[in-house]
């Protein structure tokens, strides 16, 4: 035994304590996102119920894996909402903040043994006593008779930390504790739970072995005993059924308060001790007759998550989600599609290999090698969605800070989100975060107006932000929309001007709005008509730019703004368009090309010394991929080769490339880790013929011309 | 586990008497009662083995927890059921606290 003990003991528990924060900080979360959705009217028994599985899990957590000082703030927390779920203690909307504030701590807690940071004492200490003086005013005030109506949920009072309503009486517990029979087995220690109760006041334990139980089929392992114990202790009841919450259930723990009932109704007592003891040898008979049938039998509607830690539903946890998901580490998932897009170009390499066979003497090859091309990519876009998260993740953490910003601001802000269930790339999901919390930021601290000045423009007196998402074709758009007061054209230009960016009277409105994503334009000067607009815009910009993402705006004074962020599907594969340019080949992204076409000389004009081609109206700037790239190229002429026109948010282009190739969908490797930046691509990928071909990136390409012809 | 017959059976415990240890001490445990009960029964002498009071002695425990304590109460409350009046003794400061601290001090009827 010992031996495996040390076996067991060498298990490396990092890996489980890596799943007990990635479910503390769901359940945080899950916690912060009911509070901060409650009304005056406070939660409803379901919220209420979610509010304290997720204090109860992260407790119950915190205390299997060894994270004691987690427990503390969650132990009062969880007592205050099992008092609130039993009607003890009334809902304020001041307790939102204080629950708010208590996750703060544990999160901080959290982090302390996640990543090492730092955890304020002071705040956890502060916490603690400000919930634990709302359970002590609580139990007051539901201790019945007169003092009800004095203590009655007056959220002030009993927030005060000046309070005296403590109860500092004595009182005598009698406590019987018939436990699991395999509490043993599920490694309860009995020592600790005793030395819980010890701290509560003065403890007397007798433990009783039931009076007929057979030697020769005993069990070791199998707890039988009975404990009787006596407590003398200020603290109440539910403090002591808190001790016990994780190892018995309501029908496992009798208490009875025997100071108090002595004064009141003595004989009550005896008589419910009486036939406590009386049921206690029965129960203990039985027990020794048959262990576990007798605990089942006598502890109907047990809860699974006190009773068995290991249980599927233990603590809380949601078994049908428990079984239908597995933790899988993001480097596993990498790893996997690394793999897979490995697999992808063999495939291809394979396809391009059997071009040469005879498709009618090698039929059946030919018929496997499209099989294999269609698992490949059935394959691919399987492991490709395992990366991919609901936006709801991001969308989750603004209704917090709406409410707390608005509060700050003295303003009304109502917070809509669109299109929650939208995925993306988990990747995406983390570098999205940011830029998102600056526009929504910038929203409630510059564009929403306050109640006044929006009811005196006509407009409810409360202002919306709506975040929304969806999935259009192969990208991800998320609009930031507020209805307040809009970009105001006048004062960009004139702060344009004032820090030298080239600006004037006849640059259409999209124009004038992108220069607050100029830098340096960031400042908190006043822009919009209350304060400014603008600020960080730039960090926003080359945020979402570094995710091959686009940035757009659109604003119309007085009714609101819209900030569109256009985020690529994914970062790991991408479909393209294969073209050639001298001996080389390149990938030019699908989504950002219009069409192509050979231009006739007709169409070819020269405007201010730059080539530029004839389409539908439009004079489109050619741009030869030949002079970006310094290479030699087999077609230098327009008219002979192929014009691909692109589209860069709103800018078009005609880039000249001498044959159009074929259409792939390209697994993207970062050209940066394993070459050096090249300025113009966004990556590269190999192609079936085993070659490395650079993917364009349109957008660093227009400015690469731009420098040029600077 | 050993056990020393004459005039005090003394009943040696020894090794790991925790919750990872006492379903391989119980084999030995359920042992030595049936051999102090057949060997009983046969000399039909069980007054006097009862008189003779066997001693179950605990300096060889090495682990002691509240499962191994309630197999050792069960395993005295036994005894004494049939008839042997047996008494432990050689008790660890340290396991004699956790005993009474778990309650079973009682049971085994031991005082502080």
């Amino acid at each position: 035994m010992t031996h495996s003990g040390q076996n067991n003991t060498s298990i490396d528990l990092n890996q489980f304590n890596q799943v007990f924060f990635e479910e503390c900080a769901e359940h945080l979360a899950e916690m912060e996102q009911i509070l901060v959705s409650l009304t005056d009217a406070g939660p409803d028994e379901e919220q209420l119920n979610a509010i304290f599985r997720a204090a109860h899990s992260i407790k119950g957590g915190a205390g299997i894996f060894g994270f004691q000082d987690m427990t503390i703030v969650t132990h009062v927390l969880e007592s205050l909402l099992d008092r609130m779920r039993n009607h003890e203690i009334s809902f304020s909307t001041t307790m939102v903040d204080l629950f708010l504030e208590a996750g703060d701590v544990i999160s901080m807690q959290l982090a302390g043994h996640r990543d090492g940071a730092e955890v304020c004492q002071e705040a956890i200490d502060r916490i603690r006593g400000k919930l634990q003086q709302v359970v002590d005013s609580g139990a007051v005030a539901s201790s019945g008779g007169a003092t009800v109506s004095k203590n009655e949920p007056d959220t002030e009072s009993l927030l005060s930390p000046h309070s005296d309503s403590l109860d500092a009486t004595c009182h005598h517990y009698e406590l019987e504790f018939t436990p699991d029979p395999d509490i043993f087995k599920r490694g309860v220690r009995l020592e600790s739970l005793f030395a819980e109760l010890e701290e509560l006041g003065q403890l007397v334990v007798i433990a009783e072995l039931p009076a007929s139980a057979d030697f020769s089929t005993y069990d070791p392992e199998i707890c039988i005993s009975c404990w009787h114990l006596t407590l003398d202790t200020s603290a109440s009841e539910a403090d002591i059924r808190d001790i016990f919450e994780f190892v018995a259930d309501v029908d496992q723990l009798k208490v009875l308060e025997g100071a108090n009932h002595h004064c009141a109704d003595t004989d009550g007592v005896t008589v419910e001790a009486t036939a406590m003891v009386a049921g206690h040898e029965e129960f203990c008979q039985e027990l020794a007759r048959n262990p576990v049938e007798a605990a089942v039998e006598t502890s109907p509607g047990r809860r699974a998550y006190d009773s068995n830690e290991l249980a599927p539903g233990a603590f809380g946890r949601r078994t049908s989600e428990a079984e239908s998901s597995i933790r899988v580490g993001v480097t596993k998932v990498d790893q996997l599609i690394n793999q897979v897009g490995e697999l992808v170009i063999t495939q291809l390499m394979l396809a391009q290999t059997a071009t040469s066979l005879d498709p009618v003497l090698y039929e059946s090859l030919h018929r496997s090698l499209l099989q294999l091309e269609r698992n490949t990519r059935d394959l691919q876009q399987s492991v490709m969605s395992i990366r991919l998260m609901p936006i709801s993740i991001v969308f989750s953490r603004f209704p917090r800070m709406v409410r707390e910003l608005a509060a700050k601001l003295g303003k009304q802000v109502e917070l809509k989100t669109v299109g929650d269930s939208t995925e993306l790339d988990k990747g995406l999901i983390e570098k999205i975060t940011d830029p998102l919390t600056h526009l929504v930021r910038n929203c409630m601290d510059h564009a929403l107006e306050i109640p006044e000045i929006r009811s005196a423009a006509g407009k409810e007196r409360s202002g919306t932000i709506t975040l929304r998402a969806s999935q259009i074709g192969g990208r991800i758009v998320i609009d930031v929309i507020d209805d307040g007061a809009g970009l105001n054209r006048a004062k960009i230009l004139a702060k344009a001007v004032e820090r030298g960016i080239p600006a004037s009277d006849s640059m259409s409105d999209e124009d004038v709005w992108q220069l607050i994503f100029a830098p340096g334009f960031s400042t908190a000067d006043a822009v919009t008509d209350i304060s400014g607009r603008g600020v960080g815009m730039d960090v926003v910009l080359r945020n979402v730019q570094a995710m091959s993402g686009r940035v757009a705006i659109s604003s119309e004074s007085g009714k609101g703004t819209r900030v569109t962020i256009s985020l690529p599907l994914t970062l790991a594969i991408l479909d393209g368009l294969s073209v050639a340019v001298g001996d080389e080949k390149f990938i030019i992204p699908l989504n950002s090309i219009i069409e192509s076409l050979r231009p006739t000389a007709e169409s070819l004009k020269s405007v201010n010394g730059k080539n530029v081609v004839h389409v539908r109206g439009d004079y489109i700037p050619i741009v030869p991929l030949y002079e970006l790239f310094n290479m030699d190229a087999r077609v230098t002429e327009p008219e002979k080769g192929i014009l691909i026109l692109i589209d860069v948010e709103g800018e078009k282009a005609a880039l000249l490339v001498d044959a159009l190739l074929d259409e792939h969908q390209v697994v993207i490797k970062s050209i940066e880790t394993n070459y050096r930046k090249v300025d113009g691509t966004a990556g590269a990928t190999i192609l079936g013929d085993g070659r490395v071909a650079l993917i364009l990136d349109v957008n660093s390409l227009l400015q690469m011309r731009k420098k040029k012809a600077v | 586990m050993s056990t020393e017959t004459g005039e005090i059976v003394k009943i040696h415990l020894d090794g790991d008497w925790s919750m990872s240890g006492v379903a391989a001490q119980f084999p030995s445990l359920a042992e030595c009662f049936s051999g102090l009960m057949n060997s009983a029964a046969a000399a039909g002498q069980q007054k006097s083995l009862s008189d003779a009071v066997p001693e179950i002695d605990l300096a060889g425990v090495t682990n002691f927890d509240a499962c191994g304590c309630q197999l050792l109460a069960f395993f005295v409350r036994t005894l004494r059921q049939n008839g042997f009046g047996a008494q432990v003794i050689n008790i660890p400061d340290t396991f004699r606290s956790k005993i009474h601290f778990l309650g079973f001090d009682y049971e085994l009827n031991l005082t502080l």
